[in-house]
């Protein structure tokens, strides 16, 4: 603040916003036409790529990768609770943070709101898959770092598939592993796993988390508007992709275990 | 399913009344002291003069004339004076029955709300009641009581700096279960012989002084006695009794019915909850409708004019 | 959260689970407290509803109680249509156990959730624009928790279609300014070279520059599209059965909650608008299809009854303002 009455130096304009450079010639929608997805089918997701125990000195840590969102995730705990009260089941804490240039627009160093919003999300996602009741008077703090975002809905699906994997990754006793994916209702299409612009077409958007290995659902987070029939379609859509992306998990944690038994043997 | 009404206004008819201008507040006085009628202050007005009356709680000495501090019901005995507020904190005495719940744990002792400590060498140890406190005790107090508990308990001793410190020596007091939690105004509940009231609904009440109620179900008398084997198991569990339906819907009556007399502000003994039992019984309809409007001032209305 | 004991707790579910179910004042399972409402409750702002649930009717104690205020402000803007921002603040006095980190959290995320349900751009109403590409309508619409004693998100969606639907939008007229016709000389000849308008050329080019508002007194016209607001419905979960409209110890007493916002811009046809999982619970796909076709049958209740309450409302502050102006001294 003190710079912009700076007498010393020349001062620029009291307000200015970044400059957005127009790369590729921007479409503009056209009107009510039913869009076609571009490059996928409306029911393929985005390859992932997922890596445990990336962040050494964390207890656990998963790194994600799909097409465009990247997030890096690390777990400590269980640790001793700082406040004195005692509860008997765990907490889970869970932090998010956007890294400046994670966006089109730079985000300022400090949290703010969408921060708090994606993370509780994700901490809904997690909650009942976390056997909490084996730590009482402990936390497990889980902290998320978006290296590139592409949509609200693709960080909290892939944010929640992270911090699984890295729960999975510090040996903390769960029930079962989370995954989840979303789903945009573009006209009368679904289409899965959107993108922003695709988020930025659709009428509403859904993202679901459950636990494959039990059948049940941990999170239902929708915004928008959607017929209730459109709702449950999605839900079943996601469902099933989460099965998929279930055995993608699994697979790269027994990978990473079968590497760090065979170093340590 | 749903009911909407509208908001309470207080009356259009509001008016302020100029004070009158030559008020004797001290010939008053003495006339009141002298009849004995009823008499309203509020903080700062004059009482009497502080050569003739003793102050009492409520009022304070101010240059020879004993003045009120709270706004309440001025009463007299003999020489004493003092002022009993209308709405206020409970003001806790020995010996008084309280309901409370655990706040916190601390090293060897239990915090409950308003300031109360509950000490382990105040409750009664499993294995029988002479026993002496052991270190082992400390650090598993939680199995006896834990955060969020209620229980009831009598007021023993006061430290020094006004913290109460509770006692449940005896087999009638200790964890509380098989019913819930009703809250009133302190003042309500007026010091009784028993404050263990058991209704004729197989209802049994606990009329904490502090303002907590507990509304259980009803506990047979020859079970609640017993000192040779003093069941640890039993007394701390935190399981409840299986709970019949007739019960329960007993259990809510009394509660609304606590409720509704609160809200206007009904002082609560047995013989109030009796009569107010018995009427809501001939009343038609659910548990539920006692809480309309009507309903509530109908039975205030009887109340009143048995009590009368 | 409130604290309550282990026994309390089972005490209330066993009464859930028990059959016929019992609940602590004697209400079924989807019965509601009784819900007090007014609307025009603050006269400086555009819009406003005062909602109460559950409050004692004799001396209006107890109850959770919101408060919601919509206020209008011009904005210079690059878009059309004007836009709607919603905020939550928690009096303290609602949560005296709260820290106020605590608190700024609860704020936070209430405000999250009621934020990204109304400014969708599928609700927004389309008299918020003042000039287009120059000026427009921002909606704040704020709320004020004085008192929680459970069920919140219910009574917030509540208020803020009563809110909504009491909101007048004032009417603008837009301004253009015109630079005076040069005159020519004494002459008084007409000078030919002058632009005629052509009555061919049928484009409405707006030149508007600025807007007036043409009657001060007059309140305005209410807000289109009023029935799209939604409503709010909380179900409860605990195993095998739901329940609505939960006091603070029933809250306590079960850990997971579905919330489903509904809006019925026609009565056949609802549409969600938002849907929220909270708390620690699991469900089957099975149990979720059921819980939002229950939440169907809910919020068409509520909102025909919300409506006529509305509308009743509306008759009514005609009434009260014609008998207070008989009233003055």
């Amino acid at each position: 603040m003190q710079s912009a009455f700076d007498r010393r130096r020349i001062n620029g304009p009291e307000e200015s916003s970044p400059p957005v450079f127009a790369t590729e010639a921007l479409e503009i929608p056209s009107g009510n036409a039913q869009k076609t997805r571009k490059g996928r089918n409306t029911s393929d997701i985005r390859p992932i790529f997922l890596q445990p125990g990336l962040i050494s000195q964390a207890n656990g840590s998963a790194y994600i990768e799909t097409e465009r969102i990247k997030i890096a995730c690390s777990v400590y705990g269980p640790r001793q609770s700082k406040n004195t009260v005692y509860s008997e089941k765990g907490r889970l804490n869970v932090e998010l943070k956007f890294a400046p240039f994670s966006c089109e627009r730079r985000r300022a160093p400090l949290r703010d709101a969408e921060d708090r919003s994606i993370a509780v999300a994700i901490q809904q996602a997690l909650l009942s898959s976390v056997r909490l009741e084996m730590f009482p008077k402990s936390t497990i703090d889980v902290f998320l770092v978006v290296i590139e975002a592409d949509g609200i809905e693709g960080c909290i699906a892939s944010g929640s598939i992270a911090a699984s994997t890295a729960l999975a990754d510090a040996g903390i006793d769960m029930f079962g592993l989370v995954m989840s994916c979303s789903a945009a209702v573009v006209g009368t299409e679904i289409w899965i796993d959107p993108t922003q612009e695709e988020s930025n077409l659709a009428d509403g958007s859904l993202v679901l988390a459950c636990m494959p290995a039990l059948g049940s659902v941990t999170s239902v987070w929708q915004s928008g508007r959607m017929t209730p029939s459109q709702v449950l379609t999605c839900i079943e859509a996601c469902e099933s992709k989460c099965t998929d992306i279930h055995s993608v998990v699994a697979q790269s944690l027994l990978d990473s275990a079968r590497a760090a038994t065979t170093t340590n043997a | 399913m749903f009911e909407f009404t509208s908001f309470r206004h207080p009356p259009d008819n509001y008016s302020i009344k100029n004070a009158p201008d030559d008020v004797d507040m001290d010939e008053d006085d003495d006339d009141f002291l002298e009849t004995g009628g009823l008499k309203l202050t509020c903080p700062g007005e004059s009482l009497t003069s502080a050569q003739a009356y003793m102050r009492g709680h409520g009022t304070y000495v101010d240059k020879e004339e004993v003045i009120a501090s709270v706004c309440g019901l001025v009463e007299r005995v003999n020489k004493l004076i003092t002022v009993r507020a209308v709405r206020t904190r409970y003001n806790p005495e020995v010996g008084d029955l309280v309901v409370g719940r655990i706040t916190e744990e601390m090293e060897s002792r239990w915090n409950s709300r308003q300031d109360a400590v509950l000490m382990l060498s105040s409750v009664n140890l499993p294995g029988g009641v002479q026993r002496r406190k052991l270190e082992s005790d400390e650090l598993q107090m939680r199995t006896f009581f834990e955060e969020g508990d209620l229980l009831v308990a009598e007021v023993q001793a006061f430290f020094g700096d006004g913290t109460m410190s509770l006692h449940t020596r005896s087999l009638s007091y200790g964890k509380l279960r098989n019913g819930q939690l009703v809250t009133v105004p302190p003042i309500l509940v007026r010091r009784l012989k028993s404050h263990f009231i058991s209704l004729p609904c197989e209802v049994d009440l606990i009329l904490g002084l502090n303002g907590y109620i507990w509304v259980s179900k009803h506990v047979k008398e020859n079970e609640r006695e017993g000192e040779e084997g003093f069941d640890a198991e039993a007394v701390y569990s935190n399981r409840n009794d299986h709970i019949d339906d007739s019960t329960r819907t007993a259990i809510s009556r009394v509660t609304n019915l606590i409720t509704i007399l609160a809200a206007h502000s009904i002082p609560l003994t047995d013989t109030v909850l009796l009569e107010a039992y018995e009427w809501s019984l001939e009343q038609e309809g659910d548990v539920k409708d006692l809480l309309q409007e009507d309903l509530g001032d109908a039975l205030v209305a009887t109340i009143l004019a048995k009590g009368a | 959260m409130t604290s309550i004991s282990k026994a309390e707790r089972s005490y209330i579910q066993a009464g859930l689970l028990a059959n016929p179910p019992r609940r602590a004042n004697g209400r079924a399972l989807h019965d509601f407290r009784s819900i007090s409402l007014e609307t025009g409750v603050a006269p400086l702002s555009n819009g406003s509803a005062r909602l109460s649930i559950g409050q004692n009717p004799h001396e209006g104690s107890g109850g959770t109680e919101i408060m919601a205020s919509v206020k209008l402000e011009v904005e210079s803007i690059e878009e059309d249509g004007g836009r709607i921002a919603c905020s939550v603040s928690c009096s303290p006095s609602a949560y005296p156990h709260l820290s106020s980190g605590a608190l700024d959290d609860l704020q936070h995320d209430l405000t999250a959730v009621l934020h990204q349900t109304l400014s969708h751009p599928s609700l927004h109403p389309k008299n918020l624009g003042i000039i287009p590409q120059k000026k427009s309508w921002l909606l704040n619409l704020d709320f004020l928790v004085m008192a929680d004693a459970g069920n919140i998100y219910d009574a917030l969606f509540m208020a803020a279609r009563a809110a909504l639907w009491d909101t007048k939008v004032p009417r603008t007229r837009s301004v253009e300014y015109k630079s005076p016709k040069t005159f020519s000389s004494a002459s008084g000849d007409m000078d030919v070279d002058q632009d005629t308008a052509s009555g061919f050329d049928t484009r409405k080019v707006s030149h508007a520059v600025d807007f007036e508002v043409p009657d001060y007194w007059d309140e305005g016209e209410v807000l289109e599209g009023r029935e799209r607001w939604p409503v709010a419905v909380t179900l409860n979960l605990v195993p095998t059965i739901h329940f609505l409209d939960a006091t603070s110890q029933e809250e306590a007493s079960c850990s997971s909650r579905l919330l489903l916002v509904y809006s019925y811009e026609s009565p056949s046809s609802p549409t969600v608008q938002s849907m929220r999982m909270l708390g620690s619970g699991e469900l089957t796909i099975p149990q979720l299809k059921d819980l939002v076709k229950e939440a169907q049958k809910y919020t068409k209740d509520m909102v025909t009854a919300l409506t006529a309450k509305l509308v009743e409302e509306d008759l009514c502050r005609n009434q009260k303002a014609r008998d207070k102006f008989v009233k003055r001294k």
